[in-house]
């Protein structure tokens, strides 16, 4: 339904200007939205229009997602800093492969960046079935492993 | 407290920079310049609140577009170039770490 | 009211540019590529998040504010797919990590 991306991506775009213009007389308003409308048409044209629906329920279940991101960057971020003013003899790099054979585009892109977000494992390689990532030792490795993280990102996006 | 947050952000740019300048391989200098970048725009950010200039926070989200965007673009040409030596020179072994 | 406001938000921003810190010094004594990228992530994630919340604190509710969350939801979104690009351009040049283990030859991958 190009008509509804459109809209959406003119309003969004529209929210954007508002926020950083600051000038609010008619005719620069006039201009902002057929800025907003040019912007929305060039992107349309330069690339692939995303196959995806737009699903609104991630509205409320992405924010979730992200607060127990921030804990998780919390708990891995302090791990970090003490191997890297550690001595060199703690680290054992790892590379793990993770299944997400089920995962559709989103849930790809959110978990490959979950994981680089979180500072000790780090995504090198995506394909349509597996995650391929290097891990600073083998107890990130294990935690990575184990799956909590896919099954969070699995939630957000079930299908 | 801010003052120490920025001279904290100024060393590890200068650190940053060091990585650049070491090297070895092309993508650790990407890496560092990607890294000085980033935190090009904390320290915009708390130099804004340092000097009560706020309207900094615009520049910090334009350089934080610009080095997004300038990464992509270095990564792209490096590939690019990597790609095309490759193909004029396909007898030989491929060359691991050769562009410094 | 307002004092200890601004001591917590302070204490946020000099928390965050510790680990920016301790960042830059993993990115300098990692040994190899793919370890210094860890080192370089820990910059990327909890510090803007800290320095930002903190400078966020100082402003209050305010367009401002706004602004700061905007620039941090850009940097979170943008950092690990530079950091991606970076490190998949990398492993498709030739370039390996140095004294790795692989585990993922297992059958069977907890999903």
């Amino acid at each position: 339904m190009p008509l509804m991306r459109y809209l959406l991506a003119i309003i969004a775009l529209f929210a954007v200007w508002l926020l950083w213009g600051g000038l609010y007389k008619t005719p620069v308003l006039q201009l902002g939205i057929a800025s907003c409308a040019l912007v929305a048409w060039l992107t349309h044209r330069m690339a692939l229009p995303d196959q995806q629906e737009h699903r609104f329920a991630l509205l409320y279940r992405v924010p979730r997602y992200w607060l127990w991101l921030l804990w998780e960057m919390v708990v891995t971020n302090i791990q970090v800093l003490r191997l890297v003013l550690g001595p060199k003899s703690a680290l054992s790099p790892t590379i793990v492969d993770i299944d997400a054979a089920a995962s559709s585009k989103f849930a790809l892109t959110l978990l490959g960046n979950s994981i680089t977000l979180t500072p000790g494992t780090l995504t090198i390689n995506i394909d349509d079935t597996r995650i391929t990532t290097h891990c600073l030792t083998r107890a990130a490795a294990e935690d990575l492993r184990g799956g909590a993280m896919s099954r969070r990102v699995a939630a957000v996006d079930p299908d | 407290m801010l003052l120490v947050a920025a001279i904290g952000i100024l060393v590890t740019m200068a650190l940053a920079l060091t990585r650049a300048l070491l090297g070895p391989s092309v993508y650790d200098r990407v890496l560092a310049v990607n890294m000085f970048g980033t935190k090009t725009v904390l320290l915009i950010a708390v130099m804004a609140f340092i000097m009560g200039r706020t309207d900094f926070l615009d520049l910090a989200l334009a350089y934080a577009l610009i080095n997004f965007i300038g990464v992509m673009a270095v990564l792209w040409f490096v590939q690019e170039s990597r790609r095309r030596q490759r193909s004029q020179s396909t007898s030989e072994a491929p060359a691991e770490n050769t562009i410094e | 009211m307002n004092e200890i406001l601004d001591l917590i938000a302070g204490l946020l921003v000099v928390a965050g540019s510790v680990f920016v810190l301790a960042g830059g010094i993993g990115a300098l004594r990692m040994p190899d590529f793919y370890t210094r990228i860890h080192g370089a992530s820990l910059t990327d994630s909890l510090g803007p998040v800290l320095v930002l919340g903190g400078l966020m604190i100082y402003a209050g509710l305010s367009l401002i504010a706004v602004k700061l969350a905007a620039v941090m939801l850009f940097l979170l979104v943008t950092s690990p797919t530079a950091t991606y690009a970076l490190a998949n351009a990398a492993l498709l040049s030739g370039l390996r990590p140095e004294g790795v283990e692989k585990t993922s030859t297992d059958p069977e991958t907890p999903a």
